[in-house]
């Protein structure tokens, strides 16, 4: 038997739970997004909840799982749970759950708890690995498990049962050594390195040649989200944005030798339940005509087929942007139409677009 | 569940007695086999008979379902023990394959049949969603084996498996109903 520690640091703070966390845990139950991807009852009760309440209290009693209340440090208010089991046939493996309360989400509360629960096992638990599952397309729990220092190792068919229904299954693992006691400036872009360019996070230093890519007038004709930027503090205000932003893969585009900014390129607006994305990138003025955004676009369309199991990627631009139009036709995207009035440059005048999508399935591109 | 035995025309896999003990004994001193199969080393006559002995408790109790691999001879009677198979529960509806097979029984595909026959029972009578297949990195026989009955490959797992005190990386590969080969 072993008695609950409390773990803490300047983020969150895990502790035992109490009988007036139970409102809020139903009413976590019920958010949409804890339904698509966690096993809880649809129906999920207050009766439920006193359940599990004190069931993260014997828990420690018998020693099958360590499970923890997050709470941001100071607040009473249940802001999640986090859980590690460890495995009945090998005392050194065991694997994490954790739930971010809807109120609590995009403070960096679970990335924290994660990390504190994960040195905790290894320290006193003498755990050798720590796995981390999801069901495929649950960005968020892998963005929190890859800030943490898990390495992702691949897709599991059919892994894990959601009321009654298997599902593939995402799996990473953490060794003693992957464990990241900083949080990196962004892990939501794994490194990856293609026909002479790195793609990887933003860095600060990126700042003035991201200031360089919104003051060209190709950028500031078809780009939205860099339209409005005038100053290097505008510049990382943007970057500082898009690391924030979970619900994207954004990529800083550099030379693999001199590691100089020459691009960006990013997936987002997914949607889970299609497993499709868009992509969206631009080229630094300086290092256009070398096939910068083709190789770029190659790359991460790659990651979002084989990494993120996504079926389609789409592709939008401006009707008079030729150059987007040949960047997509030569990386397979497949032109699939006009989409009227769809798109606002930030100029306040809705555009026509030109949609092009890859499938996963479409056939390899011959360059 | 009650122990059931299985059979292809060639095969029957049956439940282990104390009379194989001696010839696992000996299946189990090959120095391959130990390399990729985490049996004790050294390897004694009492762990096959221990082995043996729990295997009507692990049907019972529902852990692995585990079975000695047999030949028809032919003159039609049955030969001794030439390897082993298992579906270690894991959930309600997935399982995870063993297997090792005897130096002396090897490269005439019998671990592909044998492994054939417990795949389609797990599949057809026991309903499973998935049959999961670990092996330590590097075991190339074991993954040609699960190739060859249509498991797909899924990943590499850092330090995932013991073997025998050693952390290992594990090969992991899924197969579902209707992929069997």
């Amino acid at each position: 038997m072993r008695s609950q520690p409390v773990l803490r640091d300047a983020t969150v703070s895990l502790g035992a739970f109490c009988d007036g966390d139970t409102a809020e845990i139903v009413s976590a139950a019920r958010d949409p997004e804890t339904r698509r991807w966690t096993t809880l009852r649809l129906d999920y009760t207050t009766a439920d909840a006193r359940q599990f309440v004190a069931f993260a209290a014997q828990s420690w009693a018998t020693g099958a799982e360590c499970v923890w209340a997050m709470r941001a440090p100071g607040e009473a208010r249940w802001a999640g749970s986090m859980a590690l089991r460890a495995d009945h046939r090998d005392p050194q493996l065991a694997d994490v759950g954790f739930l971010c309360a809807p109120w609590a989400r995009g403070r960096g509360l679970t990335t924290a708890a994660l990390r504190l629960t994960c040195a905790w096992g290894f320290r006193e638990l003498g755990l050798a690995r720590i796995e981390w599952r999801a069901h495929v397309g649950n960005l968020a729990s892998r963005w929190v498990a890859e800030r943490v220092g898990f390495v992702f190792e691949g897709t599991q068919r059919q892994r894990l049962v959601q009321r009654g229904i298997r599902r593939d299954a995402w799996v990473g693992g953490l060794l003693p050594g992957d464990l990241r006691s900083v949080d990196p400036p962004t892990a939501l872009a794994p490194e990856v390195r293609t026909e002479g360019l790195l793609l990887g996070p933003w860095r600060e230093q990126d700042a003035p040649q991201v200031l360089e890519i919104a003051e060209d007038p190709d950028t500031r004709a078809w780009s939205g989200s860099m339209r409005a930027m005038r100053t290097l503090d505008d510049a990382r205000e943007w970057m500082r944005a898009r690391r924030a932003d979970d619900d994207r893969v954004d990529w800083a585009v550099r030379d693999a030798d001199t590691e100089l900014l020459v691009g960006r390129v990013g997936l987002g607006h997914f949607d889970h339940q299609a497993r499709s994305c868009e992509i969206g990138y631009g080229v630094h003025p300086g290092h256009r005509r070398r096939g910068v955004a083709l190789r770029a676009v190659t790359a991460a369309t790659a990651y979002g087929f084989e990494s993120l199991g996504l079926a389609r990627i789409a592709l939008f631009h401006a009707i008079g942007n030729p150059a987007s139009c040949a960047v997509a036709t030569a990386t397979g995207f497949e032109f699939e139409g006009i989409e009227r009035s769809s798109f606002d440059h930030g100029d306040g005048v809705l555009h026509d677009v030109h949609r092009h999508a890859r499938l996963a399935s479409d056939p390899p591109v011959i360059r | 569940m009650d122990p059931v035995e299985l059979s292809d025309s060639r095969l029957l896999l049956r439940l282990p007695t104390q009379a194989d003990v001696d010839e696992i004994t000996l299946a189990c001193q090959d120095p391959e086999l130990q390399r990729w199969i985490p049996v004790p080393v050294p390897y004694a006559r009492e762990h096959a008979a221990q082995w043996v002995g729990e295997t009507p408790s692990s049907w019972a109790e529902d852990q692995e379902l585990r079975w000695v691999i047999t030949e028809r001879r032919t003159d039609g009677t049955m030969s001794g023990p030439l390897g082993a198979i298992g579906l270690h529960a894991r959930d309600a509806t997935m399982r995870e394959v063993g297997f090792w097979v005897a130096p002396w029984a090897r490269g005439r595909g019998l671990m592909t049949d044998a492994g054939r026959v417990a795949c389609r029972w797990g599949f057809e009578e026991l309903g499973l969603g998935r049959i999961e297949w670990w092996a330590n990195v590097g075991n190339n026989a074991s993954r040609r084996v699960a190739e060859k009955l249509g498991f797909q490959f899924e990943g590499t797992c850092r330090a995932r498996l013991l073997h025998r005190g050693s952390r290992v990386d594990g090969w992991v590969a899924g197969l579902l109903p209707g992929e069997l080969t």
